[in-house]
């Protein structure tokens, strides 16, 4: 097999042992004093033998990285599968360390095997690599590296392997659901007096936890104090209409990256939200259309989400529109907005 | 290897790294101060602040500072204030103030390196010293050594209350190099390399730990793979920690180190081709070089005498005769064998050659002494060696029954020595006993006159040994002192006292009075018209005008010294009377108090009677001191400026009022504090006069730079003061009551006039150290084992030779010694057990050679006692047939029977040869080593008290781990069977509760497939 290159880099422990070594060295070359000697050789004689077995170990360690996790969140995590394989013959490699990184990112993690790989032996090391990008890559390992024996340097050793492209869905955005749907409290008619009827006929759907981004008016005080949590009670009220969404991908309309991937994060979390809502039929991606009916449908319109890119110019004018059809518009402080047909056309006339 | 872990009792163990950090700086520091009391006094405190510092932390922030300021500013208190003078005690408050200035900042400062802190705390104690400096002597001097056993205190200081110990993942950078800093300063005061290599190598492998258990558990940006658990990691941790890697990587390093080591030591040194070196530099080097020749110089004579000892004995071997030597070598000095056993053999009363400690009687312990006795009958001589044999076994069956039985008799021919009827009638046994104890007595004389016999007389024994030089004879020369001649072993003088407990530690003879300064050191004044002569009576000396009459009427002293160069006999201070072997008059210088040694003599032999030894300032009136030679004891032949300089430092150290002795006693300190002990000394080049010098750079000295600056000084402030030079000789043999002094015993030490115009004795060298002298001790060579027997047989000789002039009632009256039994040592018998004719089983009779020898008997046995655990061999014993002499055996247990009397000399005559670097080293190692192997062991303990669900966790872990590898390998993975089998096992592993059985029964299931995988590869 090829040689390996092992690049090493000397740590501050290293540094210290090999100053104190040099300078005693010096010391007594011109004092004579024979301790001086001693501690020289004994200092330097610690660093190098450091060194040649952080080389030696690090020689035999072959490295591959496996993932079975298609799919991943960009805030998430991807589970991947290192291979640490030791084919020294007498040296063990001593909680090695691995880089790991995201294709197409520059961030670099490291995992390590908090153990030793004993010589001819490999060991299997399950990790988790936090996903940063949006978008359909592989997961790559770098390089190994370890610190050992001593501590006093850092011996690196390329190591090239990747998994399968891994799919990462748009990260989730944080951001204030009910200013989005102030489109929708305008189209139906749910004032107060109807609210206050719904809770007390409870005609409930379903009783849950609270989750985060739920209205406080859903939560039903005197159950929450009798569970000792916040419970919800979602009403059975079917909305009338289901809502079919556009989102066009235009440079005309996202006009930088940034704003482009916070619209994606944005429509990441409308839209699990609004099926949760039950008021979501379907999305048109430009002009790709994603009906919402079920969870495989939604795996399809994600995995269609984190390969979008932005296009030249505006698709989805001409579709056709009916009275529940929004578009999701940019919006210069919420970020998105939802927006129906005559206030596109009127933003485009403008 | 990790840190100890919490105990359950909150006391929180101290960190491996922090222990050998620690112990080896401990042990440093404790060689530099040589302050025991100091060093266990800190190691209790910080080590007791590790343990209990984070309980510390818990307690009010003020109180625990108050806390750390008490500890931290007692310390320095303890560490500076010793270094205070005692005329300076109007400013005690200036090292206290220090050490409270530098406790406050150690204490507030907690969270500091460390290295700022001990930096400033160094700073301020130089400045400190130097203070001190201009204050007491008004000089700008940095003293240097004062300040680096202070350096090392602070360094202790500050590793012992590191905080960065506890619990902290910061690195030891800076303990570890105060460390390695008092390593080097105790270098300078051991050089013991494995003192050197352990203290170097200990901190070094706590760095090495610290920095390996960092770098395992802290580190950036790096995300834990789920084995990074800790109580997975502790499961899952192989069995096998490093395997072999530890072994090869220790040994590489220790490979690595020697190779580099070696390769160092070959560097020439650059002084070497620099012409203008530093003196220092230079000279260091001189030093040990100089050191290195004379421990050379020493042992190559002493191989050659070896060799010729040994040719002498092959040569007697295959001519068989025995006194050629001595025979053809008809010098008036060596008295020849015949002549000696001819004394003997005509019973002529005669002097004990050595020994007079007799045992008491009924002494359980078997003494090894015999004692030939003058009244004892005469005994025909049987010389065959098998009845000589027999005999000796008789003997010695006889003297160990008189033990009470304690170990079996067993004579070689039972014939003789042993009837097979039983038990001998007493009378009858005696008889036969008394037969044969003659032959064996009258047999070992002979190999006794023999042994003397075939020796070296004593003149070639000067040949070969180095040339002694008897201290400071012609004078001393301060920059030039011979290292060769301090670090001689050659024996110069061996004095006998006949009252043995009247010997002091320490026996003064005077050899010569230095009272003239030179450009080079000291001489003395004496003209050979100054000696006056006296005539020795008969009976005693007539007490030589000048010589005090003594207060110790019963101590008398014989004393033999070899002469060499010297011109004048080393005597006590005072005595009553003297009696030279050979002489008839004696030259005598009165001032001065000193007496010509005989011209004609390679060795003299003197008595003297009444003499005062242990008076530890012996006083002495001088009773016409001439105002001339007053003067001549106050002038300072020096430039003003340094005789300037040394009034002023006489006075700034002994104050300018003080009375004579205090003055003495505050010179004495003043020199045991700044001028230690040391045979390395430097004088650095310059105009001055070389003790100025010295004075002024506060060199390392011997003996006579203390004296001759002593006496400078004290001249310089008025008293008159001369030098004495002499030997000081501590190997005292308490078996036969001598002193011996060696060339390296030579010393030199001063009188000065006091008030009352009395000559005060006064030791201006202070005590070394145990190391120094064990230095010394290692630096010169071993003695001729010889010397000792040869000096004493020449005394024995010489007071032969006078014998004839003195009439019988003179030494009847001057020495009690003439009556005693002549007594033999008797570990003699160590070479009878090498003669080759002798048969093992009257060996095994033998009383051992390593019987303790040393003890002080000081009783007389009387001489009839036949069960005397002595044999008493009378002196009057007629000589055997001359015959016999010539086919003797060849003497082959000499050099045993020397060898023996060197071992058992050693312990008695110089316990400064307790190594104090063996008992460091052994400390440091228990210390080392004690700690880790205890929390080992508790920790091996505590593994075993482990809670039985916790071992069932990881029982079941480990039957996780195989069943997944087996599984793996068989292919079984998808297997139900096996699948639940994981499912319960890893239940058991994480789950919340333990099933004994099931893990069991499980384990059973395990074993099972590992044997049907066991199957399957063999098959």
């Amino acid at each position: 097999m090829k040689a390996q290159k092992i690049a090493l880099a000397t740590r501050d422990p290293g540094w210290l042992c090999l100053s104190l070594g040099a300078g005693a060295a010096i010391g007594f070359l011109i004092l004579r004093i024979e301790i001086l000697a001693l501690i020289s050789s004994m200092l330097l004689a610690c660093v190098f033998a450091s060194r040649i077995f952080a080389k030696s170990c690090l020689k035999g360690l072959r490295v591959s990285v496996s993932s079975n996790c298609l799919r991943a969140r960009a805030d998430g995590k991807a589970s991947v599968q290192l291979q640490l394989v030791n084919e020294n013959r007498l040296l063990p490699v001593i909680y090695p360390l691995v880089d790991l990184q995201e294709e197409g990112q520059r961030h670099l993690q490291s995992a390590r095997y908090q153990g030793i790989v004993l010589p001819g032996k490999g060991v299997s090391l399950p990790t988790g690599i936090a996903m940063h990008a949006r978008g359909i890559h592989p997961i790559r390992t770098i390089s190994a590296y370890s610190h050992f024996p001593f501590g006093f340097q850092e011996a690196r050793v390329e190591a090239k392997s990747q998994t399968e492209p891994v799919i990462v869905w748009p990260s989730q955005a944080q951001f204030n659901l009910d200013a989005i749907f102030r489109e929708r409290r305008s189209l139906t008619s749910y004032n107060n007096g109807d609210r206050r009827k719904a809770s007390e006929t409870f005609d409930a759907l379903r009783i849950r936890e609270y989750a985060p981004g739920d209205s406080r008016r859903l939560v039903n005080w005197k159950l929450s104090a009798k569970l000792d949590t916040l419970i919800v009670v979602e009403p059975r009220q079917t909305p009338e209409e289901l809502y079919d969404l556009h989102l066009d991908t235009a440079e005309f309309l996202w006009s930088s990256p940034i704003r482009f991937e916070r619209m994606l994060s944005m429509v990441a979390t409308l839209v699990p939200e609004m099926l949760r809502r039950r008021c979501l039929r379907s999305i048109t991606i430009n002009q790709d259309y994603y009906p919402l009916a079920s969870q495989a449908q939604f795996v399809r319109f994600s995995d269609a989400l984190s390969a979008v890119q932005t296009t030249k110019k505006i698709q989805t004018e001409s579709l056709s529109s009916s009275k529940n059809t929004l578009w999701i518009m940019p919006h210069r402080k919420l970020g998105i907005t939802l927006a129906s047909k005559p206030q596109v056309e009127k933003a485009s006339a403008r | 290897m990790s840190s100890p872990a919490p105990s359950p009792d909150g006391i929180r163990p101290v960190p491996y790294a922090y222990w050998m950090l620690f112990v080896p700086a401990l042990a440093a520091f404790s060689l530099v101060t040589s302050n025991y009391w100091m060093a266990g006094a800190i190691s209790v405190a910080t080590v007791s602040l590790q343990l209990l510092g984070h309980k510390l932390d818990h307690l009010h922030h003020r109180l625990e500072t108050a806390t750390r300021w008490l500890l931290i500013s007692g310390a320095y208190a303890l560490a500076l204030l010793p270094r205070w003078p005692g005329e300076l005690s109007d400013h005690h408050w200036l090292p206290l103030v220090l050490g409270s200035a530098v406790a406050i900042a150690s204490a507030t400062l907690k969270q500091s390196l460390g290295l700022g802190r001990a930096t400033l705390s160094m700073v301020a104690i130089g400045a400190l010293l130097i203070a001190r400096n201009l204050v007491a002597a008004r000089e700008f001097v940095f003293p240097m050594e004062e300040w680096l056993g202070l350096a090392a205190f602070v360094a202790i200081l500050e590793i012992g209350r590191s905080r960065r110990y506890r619990n902290s993942s910061d690195t030891l950078d800076v303990e570890f190099s105060l460390s390695l800093g008092i390593a080097i300063l105790a270098s300078f005061h051991n050089n013991s390399p494995i003192f050197a290599a352990l203290t170097v190598a200990m901190p070094i492998a706590g760095y090495l730990l610290r920095s390996h258990t960092l770098s395992k558990t802290v580190e950036d940006l790096v995300r834990f793979s789920e084995t990074a658990l800790p109580e997975l990691d502790r499961t899952r941790r192989p069995a096998r920690y490093l395997g072999g890697a530890a072994a090869a990587l220790a040994s590489c390093v220790t490979l690595f180190s020697f190779v580099g080591y070696l390769a160092l030591l070959q560097v020439p040194s650059w002084t070497d081709y620099v012409k203008d070196a530093p003196y220092l530099l230079r000279s260091t080097g001189e030093k040990v070089q100089s050191i290195a020749e004379t421990t050379e110089l020493d042992t190559e004579p002493l191989k050659g005498l070896a060799n010729k000892i040994r040719q002498t004995d092959s040569q007697t071997e295959r001519t068989g005769k025995v006194n050629t030597i001595s025979k053809d070598r008809a010098s008036p000095n060596s008295a020849p064998a015949t002549e000696l056993r001819t004394a003997i053999g005509e019973g002529e009363t005669r002097q004990s050659p050595t020994r007079k400690s007799v045992p008491a009687h009924g002494d359980k312990t078997r003494q090894n002494v015999i004692v030939l006795q003058p009244e004892s009958p005469v005994d025909e001589a049987i010389a065959t060696p098998d009845r000589w044999t027999a005999s000796q076994g008789a003997i010695f069956g006889q003297s160990t029954s008189a033990t009470g039985g304690q170990s079996e008799s067993r004579p070689a021919t039972p014939s003789i020595a042993d009837p097979p009827e039983g038990p001998v009638p007493a009378t009858e046994q005696s008889e036969q006993q008394h037969d044969n104890s003659t032959a064996f007595r009258s047999e070992l004389r002979r190999m006794l006159a023999e042994s003397i016999d075939l020796t070296i007389d004593l003149p070639e024994l000067a040949d070969h040994d180095p040339q002694p030089v008897p201290g400071f004879g012609g004078g001393i020369v301060i920059e030039e002192t011979s290292r060769a001649a301090s670090l001689s072993p050659s024996l110069v003088l061996t004095a006998k006292l006949d009252n043995p407990d009247a010997a002091p530690g320490r026996l003064y003879l005077r050899y010569n009075v230095l009272d003239t300064l030179t450009p080079y050191g000291f001489i003395d004044s004496r003209r050979e018209t100054d000696f006056e002569t006296a005539e020795l009576g008969p009976r005693a000396t007539p007490a030589i005008k000048g010589f005090k009459t003594s207060r110790s009427a019963d101590t008398n002293l014989t004393i033999t010294v070899v002469l060499g160069d010297s011109q004048t006999l080393p005597l006590p201070d005072s005595f009553e009377s003297i009696r030279i072997a050979g002489g008839s008059q004696v030259l005598y210088h009165a001032k001065d108090r000193i007496i010509k040694a005989p011209q004609d003599q390679q060795t003299v032999t003197y008595q003297i009677a009444a003499a005062d030894l242990d008076v530890e300032s012996q006083e002495q009136e001088a009773a016409s001191l001439s105002s001339e030679y007053r003067q001549k004891l106050l002038s300072v032949p020096l430039p003003p400026k340094e005789r300037a300089y040394l009034k002023r430092r006489a006075e700034s150290i002994g104050g300018r009022r003080t009375d004579s002795a205090r003055f003495a006693k505050r010179i004495a300190s003043y020199f045991a504090a700044r001028h230690p002990y040391s045979l390395d000394f430097a004088i650095p080049p310059g105009d001055e006069h070389p003790t100025v010098r010295w004075l002024k750079e506060q060199s390392d000295g011997i003996c006579s730079h203390y004296a001759a600056a002593f006496t400078l000084l004290a001249r310089s402030r008025g008293i008159p003061t001369r030098v004495v030079t002499g030997f000081s000789a501590t190997e005292y043999d308490a078996t036969s009551g001598r002193f011996s002094a060696m060339a390296l015993d030579a010393h030199a030490w001063i009188e000065y006039l006091d008030e009352s115009n009395r000559w005060i004795r006064f030791e201006t060298t202070p005590p070394a150290s145990l190391e120094v002298l064990a230095r010394f001790r290692n630096a010169a060579a071993e003695r001729s084992p010889l010397a000792g027997e040869l000096l004493v047989a020449q005394e024995e000789k010489n007071l032969d030779t006078v014998q004839p002039q003195a009439p019988a009632e003179t030494s009847e009256a001057t020495s009690p010694v003439s009556k005693e039994p002549i007594v033999i040592d008797y570990d003699f018998l160590a070479k009878v057990k090498t003669m080759p004719d002798l048969s093992p089983t009257q060996t095994d009779s033998l009383p051992g050679p390593q019987q303790p020898e040393n003890e002080e008997t000081n009783e007389e046995t009387p001489a009839s006692k036949p069960t005397a655990s002595k044999i008493e061999v009378p002196s009057s014993i007629p000589d055997e047939p001359k015959a016999e002499e010539e086919t003797a055996t060849p003497i082959r247990g000499l050099p045993a029977s020397a060898e023996t009397e060197t071992e058992t000399r050693a312990p008695v005559s110089n316990p400064s040869s307790f190594n104090a670097n063996t008992l460091i080293i052994c400390l440091l190692l228990i210390l080392a080593l004690g700690y880790p192997i205890m929390s080992f062991a508790k920790k091996a303990k505590e593994s075993l008290n482990t809670p039985t669900k916790q071992r069932l966790r990881a029982k079941a872990g480990q039957l996780l781990r195989e069943v997944e590898e087996l599984t793996r390998q068989l292919n079984l993975t998808e297997d139900p069977v096996w699948a639940e089998v994981r499912a319960s096992l890893t239940a058991q592993r994480y789950g919340p509760a333990t099933n004994k059985p099931l893990v069991e029964d499980l384990a059973v299931k395990v074993a099972l497939l590992a044997k049907a995988q066991k199957k399957r590869r063999n098959v």
